[in-house]
């Protein structure tokens, strides 16, 4: 059951990264015009069509001990993502984000730019107005992309085992522990693993299904 | 010079302190002209000067602007109060409360008021800061005439008492012969009808167009 601690502590250290980044993206996405916003949108929704294991092979290339970010982060902090609880979260950070960041654009389109519009004029800065009136009236939706983001975070398998390893109690995530013990012949093991993240899995999913059915 | 689309409009004239009454027909640009000035559009050509400063470069959020659109744009998750008094001093704030009847609805939210309530708040809004320049599209189409007026009344002794200017389109007549101490009127201008030129006409022509026409 250490897994699930495990998991806990990646999921957690991936929203930093994901909520600022997919909030900042998704606004982006949902108001601003410019050229190259297709290239953009293909980009931040690229992990979520890659195969996971694409996807760890690519950070392997860029973060790992050999690649250009891995070797500066290890000279200059003596800090090593591969066989790491930060790289396991790096993984399922990456993974997590073009949900977080399509969510939050399809909450934030749905904000009435007049609406906008008049707080600006009202004299409020647009960092103002973003807080004010944009996130408020997004709430619904961004619970939604966080809730969704959360769950893909925690269900990580491919592009983790691929870029940090198999490390038990460090990248040893549930989802990673359930296919080991599966492998070892810990069938009991494997099926209390199951239960948990089935279970928290439907509760989300239902909490996702009921807020995107109430309407206003 | 503005352009939205295929649709250009060529506004020129200058707005006294006081009230100036922008009237043409429906499509002619009316809501364009306020949006520009409001810092909502792009003007690509010509300057927009308000005490001597030009407009054009300054952003929407530092202009010394006011807006009451014909829709209202109440910020849905904010109550009545909370649109007049973060703008307005308490004084001035209860000055628009009562001038407007605002008290019985003061605790309410946007949702459970009536179309014309709904105006009536937004002109609040617009006039809580005591703007420069406070632009009113179509502001109280929703009340009958009666209550038109006196609104108007009240907002036109209010910016003529600050030296501001107001700006307030409307297509009835008898409003505008009412309130305007001068108009500028929308007119097609080309065989185009994309085309549309704003100037200043004498209040004789708008009392021309107030008279009822005869019945043949």
């Amino acid at each position: 059951m250490i897994a699930l601690w495990v998991s806990a502590r990646v999921v957690l250290f991936a929203l930093v990264p994901v909520v600022p980044v997919g909030l900042g993206l998704g606004f982006v996405l949902a108001r601003r015009r410019f050229r190259g916003l297709a290239l953009l949108d293909a980009v931040v929704l690229l992990p979520l069509v890659l195969p996971p294991s694409v996807v760890g092979y690519g950070l392997l290339l860029i973060c790992g001990r050999e690649g250009p970010v891995g070797r500066l982060l290890e000279r200059a902090f003596d800090l090593r993502l591969v066989f790491s609880t930060a790289g396991a979260a790096l993984a399922a950070a990456v993974v997590a984000l073009p949900l977080m960041a399509k969510g939050a654009e399809a909450a934030f389109a749905r904000v009435d730019v007049r609406l906008e519009e008049m707080a600006l004029v009202q004299g409020l800065s647009p960092w103002r107005v973003f807080v004010w009136v944009t996130l408020p009236l997004a709430t619904r939706g961004l619970s939604v992309a966080l809730t969704l983001s959360v769950l893909r975070a925690l269900g990580e398998f491919g592009a983790t085992l691929t870029f940090a390893g198999y490390v038990p109690g460090i990248t040893g995530t549930a989802p990673i522990e359930v296919y080991m013990a599966y492998q070892a012949g810990d069938d009991a093991g494997a099926l209390r693993l199951v239960i948990v993240l089935a279970g928290l899995s439907l509760a989300a999913a239902l909490s996702v299904a009921t807020l995107t059915r109430r309407r206003a | 010079m503005l352009q939205k689309g295929s649709f250009t409009l060529d506004v020129a004239f200058t707005a006294p302190p006081g009230l100036t009454v922008i009237f043409g027909p429906s499509a002619s640009g009316k809501s364009l002209t306020l949006r520009a000035l409001a810092g909502f559009e792009q003007v690509p050509r010509g300057a927009l000067i308000l005490d001597g400063v030009d407009l054009g470069a300054t952003p929407a959020h530092r202009r010394s602007v006011g807006y009451a659109p014909q829709e209202g744009s109440l910020w849905p998750h904010r109550r009545v109060c909370e649109h007049v008094t973060p703008f307005a001093t308490g004084a001035r704030a209860a000055e628009l409360r009562d001038a407007l009847g605002l008290g019985p609805l003061w605790r309410r939210f946007p949702q459970s008021l009536s179309g014309g309530e709904r105006q009536r708040v937004a002109l609040a809004r617009a006039l809580a800061r005591g703007p420069r320049l406070l632009l009113c599209d179509e502001p109280l189409t929703a009340l009958d005439l009666p209550a038109r007026l006196a609104a108007g009344a009240f907002v036109a002794a209010d910016v003529r008492r600050r030296g501001a200017i107001a700006m307030w389109v409307t297509h009835d007549p008898i409003e505008a012969l009412r309130l305007a101490e001068r108009w500028v009127c929308h007119r097609a201008a080309g065989a185009e009808g994309a085309t549309f030129r704003a100037r200043e006409a004498p209040l004789s022509e708008l009392s021309a167009l107030s008279r009822p026409t005869p019945a043949r």
